[in-house]
C-alpha cells in the first residue's frame, strides 16, 4: 500500500432494513479503503452485504425500507455519510458510477442507448448538445462498441448483453469517474464475453487511473483481475488480502472452504470438499461467529462471542477466534 | 469393458420460422439445433457445453420430447422415441426425467414436498398403494440430504440449494435411466453447488443414472463428465473424453473457450497477462438466423485461424484419435 491518502476510506459501516421481522443489519460495521487506480474485490454469495455495502456508498439505499446507520464512508477528502442528496448527486455525476448485473434491465427499453448515454451527459452538465452526439460516439468507441457511430441508435433490445454492459459501461465513464463500482459485472454473461468485459475494466483502470470495486462471487474473476480482496459472510468482511496471498494462504475457515469447493480444470473429479449447511438468514444471526454453524474447527468460543479482528500483517487481517494463519504471508 | 448403449441421438434438428421481415418477404429460418448427433452409455455422464445461444438446452428437450424435433431421431435402449404416437411415448418418459435450473420454479408451490415427489410415481403407476409411494419418498428424501419431516413443507420454504435437492428427489422417484440436467446448478452459490454436485454424482452411482450434462461452466463440466460434446450455433464441434479435451482441445472455437475461463492460484496474474497478449475471443456468438445449412463454418467469423475453405465448405466431423471427433478444416 502507498502512503498516499486512499480515494475511499470506509470505516465501520453499518446498514440496516427493516422488515417484517423487525430490523437487519445487512452490512455490518464493514471497513476497507481503496486506493487511486486500485481494484478492490469485495467477494461473497447471495446475501452477505456485498451489493448493500455498494449502495450505500453511491446512496442509493431505499429510503422507506432501510437506511445507513452509522460508520464513515470518507470519499476523496469527502464524507458521504449523512451528505445531503444534492450533494450525493453531484458526486455521481462527477466522481463516482456504477453498473449492474443484468446490463440489458438497466438500460430503458424505449430510448436508443446513445440517446440514454446522452442524457446522462446533458443532465451532469458534461457537454453541450450540440456536441454530444459526438462526445457519445467517441466513448462508445473507447469502450470497444463495433460501429460506434450506428449503434448510437440501437435500441437495447437489439445489442447483446455484452454490447448493453459496454453501454452501461459508457454511460458510467461519460462523468468522468474516480471511482466505478461495478456489481457482478459479467455474472449474466457468457465467459468468453466476461473476458472481453474484463479486460476492458483493466485498460480503463490503466488509461485513466480508474479505482474499481469489483462485486463478485466468483473466485475465479477475482483471482485473476483483483489487486485486493475483501471477503464479505454474513455482512462482515471476514478477511482481507491482498488476491495472491488469498490464494495461496487463506486465513479465514470460510474462505478456505470457498476455495476447495471450486472444481479444478486440471484435475479430475474426485468428491468436491463442500462446505455443510448454508448460510443462516440474517434474522437469525448466531450470536457468535456467523460462520461458527457450517464451521469445520469451530469450538464453544466461536458459538458464544463474535470474533475479534486480527492483523496478520500491514495488508491483511483476518476476523477469526482460529486463524489458519497466526502472521503474515512468509 | 464398455457398457450398452442407452441413448442415440441422430441428425436432430429444431428450426423456428420467424416472421417475414417484409410482407411477402423471404421468412427468416433460425436453426437452433442443426444437425447434432449424440451418444451416452448407460451409467456415463456426457457433458455439453457451450455459449448461451448454441442450441445445447434446445438438444436436451429434443431429446425428452418436451419440444418437436424438426428432423432427426432419437433411439433410448434401441427404441426410436420421436416418431411414436404419445400414447406409445408415455412409458418412455418415465425412463428420462429432467433437472431444471431454477429448481424453484420448476416445482408446483401448492403442492407440499411429499406431493411433489409422490406424484410421478402415482402418475406412472410405481408403488403398490400410497402407504408404499409414502414409503419410497421418505426413503428419497433422506437419500438427497433432506428428513422425511420435509414432506409436510412446500417449496418456497426451501433454500435454492434445498429445492434442487427437491427437484433431484423428484425425478428419481419414477426410476429413470437417464436424467437430462439443464445448468443444475448454476443458479447456486459456490459453497452450494459443491454439494449438489457431490449429491449428483452420489446418485449416478447409486442408482445406475446416466446424465445428459448441460452447462455453460467448463469447470463444472470437467468435473462431473466422463465426455464432454462442445456446441457452437447448434452443431457439436467435438467431441472428446473429458481429459482429451482439457489436454489436447483441437477445436478453435474449444481453444478459446478453455482459454476464457479465469484461473485461479499462483498463474492466475500470468493467464491474463497471456491472454490480453493473444487478443483472443473477439466479437460475440454472431445471429443463428439463416445461419445454419450453408456452405460454410459457423465459427469463421471469430476464428483466429480462418482461411478460405472456411467460407466455402462447411466441416465434417471426423475422428482425430480414439473417441475424439472434430469439426473443422485446419485439424
Amino acid at each position: 500500500m502507498t502512503a498516499a491518502a486512499p480515494l475511499l476510506c470506509v470505516q465501520d459501516l453499518h446498514t440496516v432494513f427493516d422488515t417484517r421481522r423487525g430490523p437487519v443489519t445487512a452490512v455490518d460495521h464493514v471497513s476497507f479503503e481503496l486506493a487511486h487506480g486500485e481494484i478492490l474485490a469485495l467477494l461473497g454469495e447471495s446475501g452477505c452485504g456485498k451489493s448493500v455495502t455498494a449502495l450505500s456508498l453511491m446512496g442509493l439505499i431505499p429510503p422507506r425500507t432501510g437506511r445507513v446507520a452509522g460508520g464513515r464512508m470518507h470519499f476523496d477528502g469527502e464524507e458521504l455519510a449523512g451528505a445531503d442528496t444534492a450533494r450525493l448527486r453531484q458526486l455521481r455525476a462527477s466522481a463516482m458510477a456504477m453498473i449492474f448485473q443484468e446490463p440489458s434491465s438497466a438500460l430503458n427499453p424505449v430510448l436508443s442507448v446513445g440517446r440514454q448515454v446522452a442524457e446522462a451527459m446533458l443532465c451532469h452538465g458534461k457537454c453541450s448538445k450540440a456536441e454530444v452526439r459526438e462526445r457519445v460516439v467517441q466513448l462508445f468507441r473507447e469502450v470497444g462498441i463495433t460501429e460506434p457511430a450506428r449503434r448510437y441508435d440501437s435500441y437495447p433490445h437489439e445489442l447483446s448483453g455484452g454490447m448493453c454492459q459496454r453501454v452501461m459501461i459508457a454511460m458510467a465513464l461519460s462523468c468522468d469517474p474516480q471511482l466505478l463500482i461495478a456489481d457482478e459485472p459479467t455474472t449474466a454473461l457468457d465467459v468468453t464475453v466476461q473476458q472481453q468485459i474484463l479486460d476492458l475494466l483493466h485498460g480503463l483502470r490503466e488509461r485513466r487511473n480508474m479505482a474499481v470495486l469489483l462485486i463478485t462471487h466468483d473466485l475465479g474473476v477475482v483471482a485473476e483481475n483483483a489487486d485486493r480482496v475483501a471477503v464479505m459472510y454474513l455482512g462482515k468482511v471476514v478477511e482481507q488480502a491482498p488476491v495472491a496471498e488469498l490464494f495461496a494462504q487463506p486465513a479465514h475457515p470460510y474462505t478456505q472452504g470457498l476455495l476447495a469447493s471450486m472444481p479444478d480444470l486440471e484435475h479430475e473429479g474426485a468428491p468436491l470438499t463442500s462446505i455443510a449447511g448454508t448460510v443462516p438468514e440474517l434474522h437469525a444471526r448466531p450470536p457468535g461467529c456467523g460462520f461458527a454453524p457450517r464451521c469445520p474447527q469451530a469450538d464453544a468460543r466461536c458459538h458464544m462471542a463474535p470474533p475479534p479482528l486480527i492483523t496478520l500483517s500491514a495488508a491483511r487481517s483476518v476476523r477469526c477466534w482460529q486463524p489458519l494463519l497466526t502472521t503474515g504471508f512468509a | 469393458m464398455k457398457s450398452p448403449i442407452l441413448l442415440q441421438a441422430e441428425g436432430l434438428q429444431k428450426q423456428y420460422v420467424l416472421g417475414a421481415p417484409k410482407l411477402f418477404g423471404k421468412r427468416a429460418v433460425l436453426n437452433a439445433v442443426d444437425g447434432v448427433s449424440l451418444y451416452l452409455r448407460e451409467g456415463e455422464t456426457l457433458g455439453l457445453v457451450g455459449e448461451s445461444g448454441s442450441g445445447k438446452s434446445t438438444t436436451g428437450r429434443l431429446i425428452l420430447r418436451l419440444l418437436e424435433a424438426t428432423a432427426g431421431q432419437v433411439h433410448l435402449r434401441g427404441q426410436e422415441l420421436l416418431g411414436l404416437a404419445p400414447r406409445q411415448f408415455a412409458p418412455w418418459r418415465r425412463d428420462m426425467q429432467m433437472i431444471f435450473q431454477d429448481a424453484g420454479a420448476s416445482l408446483n408451490p401448492a403442492y407440499n414436498v411429499g406431493q411433489l415427489i409422490e406424484e410421478p410415481m402415482l402418475v406412472n403407476h410405481i408403488g403398490a398403494n400410497h402407504a408404499d409411494r409414502r414409503e419410497r419418498a421418505n426413503d428419497l428424501l433422506q437419500q438427497v440430504g433432506l428428513k422425511p419431516e420435509h414432506r409436510t413443507r412446500h417449496a418456497h420454504e426451501f433454500s435454492g440449494g434445498q429445492r434442487q435437492r427437491i427437484g433431484i428427489a423428484r425425478a428419481l422417484a419414477v426410476r429413470p435411466g437417464l436424467i437430462v440436467a439443464d445448468e443444475p446448478v448454476s443458479a447456486l452459490d459456490v459453497s452450494v453447488q459443491s454439494q449438489i454436485l457431490n449429491l449428483m454424482r452420489d446418485m449416478r452411482e447409486r442408482h445406475g443414472l446416466a446424465y445428459l450434462f448441460i452447462a455453460h461452466d467448463l469447470a463444472v463440466v470437467r468435473h462431473m463428465s466422463e465426455r464432454i460434446a462442445v456446441m457452437y450455433l447448434g452443431r457439436i464441434v467435438e467431441t472428446a473424453s473429458a481429459a482429451d479435451l482439457y489436454l489436447r482441445p483441437a477445436h478453435p472455437y474449444t481453444q478459446m473457450l478453455l482459454a476464457a475461463i479465469p484461473r485461479m492460484g499462483p498463474e492466475a496474474a500470468n493467464a491474463r497477462r497471456l491472454r490480453t497478449a493473444r487478443a483472443s475471443a473477439a466479437q460475440e456468438l454472431p445471429s443463428p438466423i439463416n445461419s445454419g445449412s450453408g456452405n460454410a463454418c459457423a465459427f469463421r467469423t471469430r476464428c483466429p485461424r480462418r482461411q478460405a475453405i472456411c467460407g466455402s465448405q462447411a466441416p465434417v466431423s471426423r475422428e482425430i484419435a480414439p473417441g475424439h471427433s472434430v469439426a473443422c478444416h485446419l485439424v
